[in-house]
């Protein structure tokens, strides 16, 4: 078996994973911060993950240029507006006593989190499923 | 009523009848010496291919791990069907020579 | 020029260059790991398989003596660092590592069994009995 690519399509999973869970944090710490009147709030990011490419492209083994990735993760601000709340005595209130806050949904970064783990617990699996089956093919011919 | 003299059959004389088809070509005996060159000329060339192929393992070709332990465990097993073929045939010639006439 | 010669072939010989790079591998691996939480550590890599690609490629116009000589050359540049490489802007991922850790472990391997199996049939030759 080609363990090399299997492992590579699997290094891409958990880079994608990671990605996403560093993402998340970021959002959660910065949850509750405030800008002052005039100046951007900070914008809640997300990752977005797609395939690389059709897994048919994988197959052909002579071509050594084909790049191993099976998932292509990129950050993006996410498309929400931002959260006004009334507070007029903040300090970054502004004339009508609105505060603009982050737009990070605590509840939905816990949950991206609890998803990143899972998954990237899972592509550990598909590697060890990989390494497994690499070292069975060693055995082959000993016959105990 | 007049008898016709026996004359002589005109045809063919009797012969005997073909062995093998008519158009096949005639049979060889087998020559062992020739099949057993060619059996070993064949284990050399699979001796061969398993070396490239271990080769290859080391400079880091991944694509077939399993396709290369096959060739080396069927190179071994070739081998040893060879080997116990030559033991059997140098078994045989020394009871040939033992035997007393 | 003793009969022993004989024992050692270009394929177990390229075999053995790889070996010895794979433990180095393992021991910089290591290396990386230790340091995943140091700051200014650039991850440490070996590059040898295009180098002992050329030394096969070329066996095939050279006599088996003087690929031979390359090879144990080959070792000696391993051994003394040669082809590690230092790459300063790569820090250390984990995961990253840990996948190099199997891969090399699996090549390791794969490579004894098959030595010992390619080892197995001058086994078989040298003692004419079928179970080496």
């Amino acid at each position: 078996m080609d363990y090399f690519k299997s492992f590579a399509i699997s290094a891409s999973g958990l880079a994608a994973e990671k990605l996403r869970l560093e993402t998340a944090a970021l959002n959660l710490a910065n949850a509750d911060t405030t800008a002052a009147p005039g100046t951007e709030p900070y914008r809640s990011l997300e990752v977005v993950g797609s395939a690389t490419q059709a897994f048919a492209s994988f197959l052909p083994t002579d071509s050594s240029e084909t790049s191993l990735s099976a998932v292509t993760a990129t950050v993006q601000p996410r498309i929400m507006p931002p959260r006004m709340v009334y507070d007029p005595a903040h300090p970054h209130a502004d004339t009508n006593g609105f505060v603009a806050r982050a737009n990070v949904d605590s509840l939905s970064e816990m949950v991206t989190i609890l998803r990143a783990t899972r998954a990237y617990e899972a592509n550990i699996k598909a590697i060890n499923a990989a390494k497994a089956m690499a070292q069975q093919a060693l055995e082959i011919g000993s016959g105990k | 009523m007049s008898i016709d003299p026996i004359s002589l059959m005109s045809g063919s004389p009797i012969s005997a009848p073909a062995l093998s088809p008519p158009g096949a070509k005639p049979v060889e005996a087998p020559d062992f010496s020739k099949w057993m060159t060619d059996e070993v000329h064949a284990l050399n060339e699979k001796i061969a291919s398993a070396e490239q192929s271990l080769s290859g393992l080391a400079t880091g070709e991944t694509a077939n791990l399993h396709a290369v332990m096959i060739e080396l465990e069927n190179a071994r097993l070739a081998f040893q069907l060879a080997l116990q073929v030559r033991n059997k045939l140098l078994e045989g010639y020394q009871d040939l020579m033992r035997m007393q006439i | 020029m003793s009969m022993l010669d004989s024992l050692s072939t270009v394929a177990s010989s390229t075999v053995h260059v790889a070996l010895d790079a794979l433990a180095l591998r393992q021991q910089l691996i290591s290396t990386n790991l230790a340091n995943a939480n140091s700051a200014q550590y650039g991850s440490y890599r070996i590059d040898f398989e295009q180098a002992l690609q050329r030394e096969v490629d070329s066996s095939a116009t050279r006599s088996p003596a003087e690929t031979l000589e390359s090879l144990r050359s080959l070792r000696g540049e391993l051994s003394s660092g040669a082809h590690i490489k230092e790459s300063a802007s790569a820090a250390v991922e984990i995961d990253q590592e840990m996948i190099r850790l199997n891969e090399t472990v699996i090549r390791y391997q794969a490579l004894i069994q098959g030595l010992g199996k390619y080892g197995s049939l001058a086994r078989m030759a040298i003692s004419g009995e079928v179970k080496p």
